[in-house]
């Protein structure tokens, strides 16, 4: 058991079923009916019910069942792969100054500023359309990179000091996106607040034109690799895994530790700022989000979940976005509410940092140093 | 004077088997005496800490019985040690800086006054032990800006106040000059005629044959034997009464089994004098954020020679160091390294100047327990073109580059993947060694390459160095250990309180006790 226990893949595993199983429970516990005569008769409905929502939780995504035939749900699973891609991006983001032992809570911020400017670019400017649609990713790129600076220069500055200053960037992010949007791209007819169409040589191409599945994951992916590759096999990469496990030592060693702090922190905003704008280029064709669609902090589940390996960040997010896709049909068909999906998340986040806690190879040197304090 | 026959603490088939399957400690048996001095001798990884750690109840022993006070006695905590009468003063003092020395001394048993600590009331307890002993403490200083000698005193005073009959000291003269560490002994003398016995664990036989009653031998977690040496006159004993007991001793089989390894196959070379200079310092100041800071300091260190910088501990050599490696900036003064002057500096420059850094912290700066043995092996050499390509790193000439210093460097690990971390504190110092010493550097700095090291890789690293020397690398020994100042360097300077105190050559003989004045502040040595 404990050799077995010991492979963070079946830990994973094994937590992800508890809070299942813990949903379950608690679904059925809320669908007990007492006001039914025999209560057993209760707990079997409940239980039945339960049961239902639960098959559409976790099958929807891929299948249908239409009057007893299974046929492959295109729909779902095409929001399950366009909602993946976002949130791949934010996890590489995240899991990046992760692993150089940075909190830099940034992502959101630079997700939201690299969405808005990539907008402005994709609705002004006429240029050919590959050209137009790089320009957008170039943009966004950039935004996202600079809305990392000065997270970055914080924490060059100060050790930890990155923590506030990201977080209080996404405030910034979001109000300063949202008076650029109102401004200067605004559609005057609509009621509701949403840029103008963008023009058609920014539009993304499509795998599945009915239900817009769009080739954005494809990108994530290679994407994932790129990172993975760059982290595992790279000096750089080495230098990267000093600096996050004992920066003392890297310094010592005559890393240039500063530089590799910005750098990471500049390419960590970089892939965060281009997450949001394959949504709005592949599916929506405009910019319409009135509040934050929160990749960014979804980012770092999924970047906690692959214990901060790029090569696990595209599996986790394709979890994360499964279970929401699941609970989104559920939610929708059946009289569970799919806020269900939010309990899950928070289940698994416990679990998964309280074992950081408490296990030899702890998530963050923050958790080291404070269980250091713990056992003085 | 006759020896009291009663015995304090009697141990019976103490063994501790660690979790790691390490047996430190291998049936024990040991009769401690009252009113004596008994010393436990044995070079450092022979189970005395362990065994002393079982005795104040820090660790549980596997089996074994103890048998304290004529009571059967089986200590969970320290605080039932404590309770019971047994005192320990550890190598490493457990004393909190940032409060005074009043505080610390009654830390845990402040007497009260309604819902204050009632400070006239400890003064009143502690000036009858201070008088007792003749001993003065600066009661309202804070800890930290005491010295070392003074730390100790406090530690001592702690195990009194505290009402302990056995006090253990664990390597108590590791720090300190030949001066404190007489006043020490004069001290240990007064508390033993003053009814207390005393445990006094050192790796060093002179210390053992002046201060001990008894000498239990240790070895690899077994006692080897008990000797038990009667003085004719108490209190006092002349060098010529130690050099004869030495020369009984020395003789004996036994002593000559555990020491037998101790600076055999060094050769010392005296250096042949080159006289370029690769590091110098002239009139270098530090002051601010520091510790201690630096005054007027100059030395220069030449090729293919070791100098040796005594001193007490945090007079300057931090310092000194953190200057070199360039974590501190912000000094004054002239420091030149190959012929250039240094201004802004960083350990990154350091090292591309190719300076090597053997730092006293092994655990949290010189490797990182988390990385694997590769990992920490090539950590300062990541710039260089054999480790990586354009792109992805040369792995198989970097596992080859490993085995091969595993080899030279004996480092004992199943793999060169393995955690450092899972090593043994000996072969962790020696991955350090073989990361430092197999570069093109030119300059190595050591700060107390052996302490705590067992006398076999201390052997082996004090090899290295003089070999290192012979390739005509200059070196920069820190040590608080003057015998291995002495047996290695060219040339010895003193720090005190930040400025140099006398330079000796080692040429002339020098005198521990002429080393110990300059190591306290005394205006002499054979400057030259």
């Amino acid at each position: 058991m404990k050799s077995i226990l010991s492979i963070r893949g079946v830990r994973v595993l094994t937590i992800i079923l508890l809070s299942l199983s813990v949903a379950y429970l608690l679904t059925v516990f809320s669908h007990i009916d007492f006001k039914t005569d025999s209560f057993f008769d209760g707990l079997s409905s409940a239980f039945g019910r339960t049961n239902d929502a639960f098959f559409l939780f976790l099958t929807s995504p891929l299948i249908r069942v239409l009057s007893g035939e299974i046929h492959f749900n295109m729909m779902s699973f095409s929001q399950w792969l366009n909602q993946t891609t976002p949130l791949i991006f934010t996890g590489l983001a995240i899991s990046l100054v992760f692993n150089i032992g940075v909190l830099n809570l940034g992502a959101e911020g630079q997700m939201f500023a690299g969405a808005v400017a990539g907008s402005c670019i994709a609705v002004f400017t006429p240029l050919p359309d590959l050209i137009h649609i790089l320009l957008i990713f170039l943009v966004s790129a950039i935004t996202g990179a600079l809305w990392s600076v000065l997270p970055a220069y914080a924490s060059y500055k100060k050790r930890n000091s990155e923590i506030l200053v990201s977080l209080m960037m996404n405030y910034l992010a979001f109000y300063l996106g949202i008076y650029v949007i109102k401004r200067f791209i605004r559609d005057e007819t609509s009621g509701a607040l949403m840029s103008i169409k963008f023009a058609p040589s920014s539009a993304f191409p499509l795998i599945n034109e009915r239900y817009k599945l769009h080739v954005g994951f494809i990108f994530a992916i290679l994407l994932a690799l790129i990172v993975w590759y760059l982290l595992k096999k790279t000096r750089w990469g080495l230098k990267i895994k000093m600096i996050g496990s004992n920066p003392q030592f890297a310094e010592y060693s005559g890393i240039h530790n500063k530089r590799a702090l910005i750098n990471v922190q500049l390419i960590s905003g970089a892939i965060a700022g281009t997450a949001g704008i394959f949504e709005l280029i592949g599916f929506h064709g405009r910019f319409l989000w009135s509040s934050s669609p929160g990749y960014g902090w979804d980012g770092i589940i999924v970047a906690i979940m692959a214990s901060k390996n790029p090569i696990y960040v595209p599996l986790s997010a394709a979890f994360l976005a499964y279970i929401r896709v699941g609970a989104q049909n559920m939610g929708r068909y059946t009289d569970v509410s799919p806020d269900l999906v939010k309990i899950i998340q928070a289940i698994i986040i416990i679990f998964l940092t309280t074992e950081g806690l408490f296990t030899s190879e702890s998530f963050h040197p923050s958790f080291r140093k404070l269980r250091g304090h713990f056992h003085g | 004077m006759s020896l009291p026959d009663e015995p304090l603490l009697q141990l019976y088939g103490i063994t501790k088997i660690y979790p790691n399957q390490v047996m430190a400690n291998d049936d024990i048996n040991l009769n401690i005496r009252k009113e004596t001095i008994h010393v436990i001798l044995g070079e450092n990884g022979a189970g005395k800490t362990t065994l002393m750690n079982i005795l104040f109840g820090l660790i549980q022993p596997t089996t074994g019985e103890m048998i304290f006070k004529g009571k059967k006695a089986c200590f969970q905590t320290t605080f039932e040690s404590i309770q019971a009468g047994i005192g320990m003063i550890h190598q490493h003092f457990k004393l909190v800086p940032s409060l005074s020395v009043l505080e610390n001394l009654f830390l845990g048993i402040e007497p009260k006054r309604f819902f204050f600590t009632n400070h006239r009331e400890m003064k009143e307890i502690l000036n009858t032990f201070l008088n007792k002993y003749d001993i003065r403490l600066p009661l309202e200083k804070k800890v930290e800006e005491c010295s070392t000698a003074t730390r100790q005193l406090i530690e001592i005073i702690k195990t009194l106040i505290r009402g302990a009959d056995l006090i253990i000291m664990d390597e108590p003269t590791s720090l300190l000059a030949p001066q404190e560490r007489d006043s020490l002994f004069n001290i240990i003398r007064r508390l033993k005629k003053d009814g207390k016995t005393i445990i006094f664990i050192t790796h060093k036989l002179d210390e053992a044959l002046s201060m001990g009653d008894e000498i239990t031998i240790m070895r690899q977690g077994k006692v080897l034997n008990t000797l038990e040496l009667r003085r004719t006159h108490p209190g006092s004993c002349s060098t010529n009464s130690i050099d004869s007991r030495k020369k009984d001793l020395k003789e004996s089989d036994l002593i000559q089994m555990l020491f037998k390894g101790e600076h055999k196959n060094l050769e010392v070379e005296k250096r042949n004098i080159d006289e370029e200079v690769v590091l110098s310092f002239q009139g270098v100041n530090l002051n601010g954020k520091t510790k201690v800071s630096l005054c007027d300091v100059s030395f220069c260190l030449h090729k293919g020679e070791i100098l040796g910088v005594a001193g007490l501990a945090d007079s300057g050599q931090q310092e000194i160091i953190r200057i070199i490696m360039g974590y501190e900036n912000e000094f004054t003064g002239f420091f030149e390294m190959n012929r250039k002057v240094i201004a802004h500096h960083t350990p990154h420059k350091a090292r591309s100047m190719h300076v090597s850094y053997i730092p006293s912290d092994r655990l949290s700066m010189g490797s990182d327990g988390n990385l694997s043995l590769w990992e920490n092996l090539i950590s300062t050499q990541l710039d260089s073109d054999w480790v990586s390509g354009l792109l992805h790193l040369k792995k198989s000439k970097i596992r080859h580059y490993t085995r091969s210093l595993m080899q030279h460097f004996s480092i004992k690990a199943s793999s060169s993947s393995m955690k450092v971390g899972k090593l043994s504190g000996g072969n962790i110092q020696k991955t350090i060694l073989a990361r430092e010493l197999t570069t093109k550097s030119q300059i190595i700095l050591a700060d107390n390459p052996t302490s705590g090291v067992d006398s076999e890789s201390a052997t082996f690293i004090r090899q290295q160095l003089l070999s290192q020397k012979k390739k005509g690398k200059a070196i920069l020994l820190f040590s608080h250990d003057l015998d291995e100042l002495k047996l290695l360097s060219d040339r010895i300077i003193v720090l005190y309180q930040g400025r140099i105190n006398g330079e000796f050559h080692m040429d002339d003989d020098v005198d521990d006790y002429q080393l110990g004045k300059n190591m306290l502040g005394a205006k002499t040595g054979n400057l030259s």
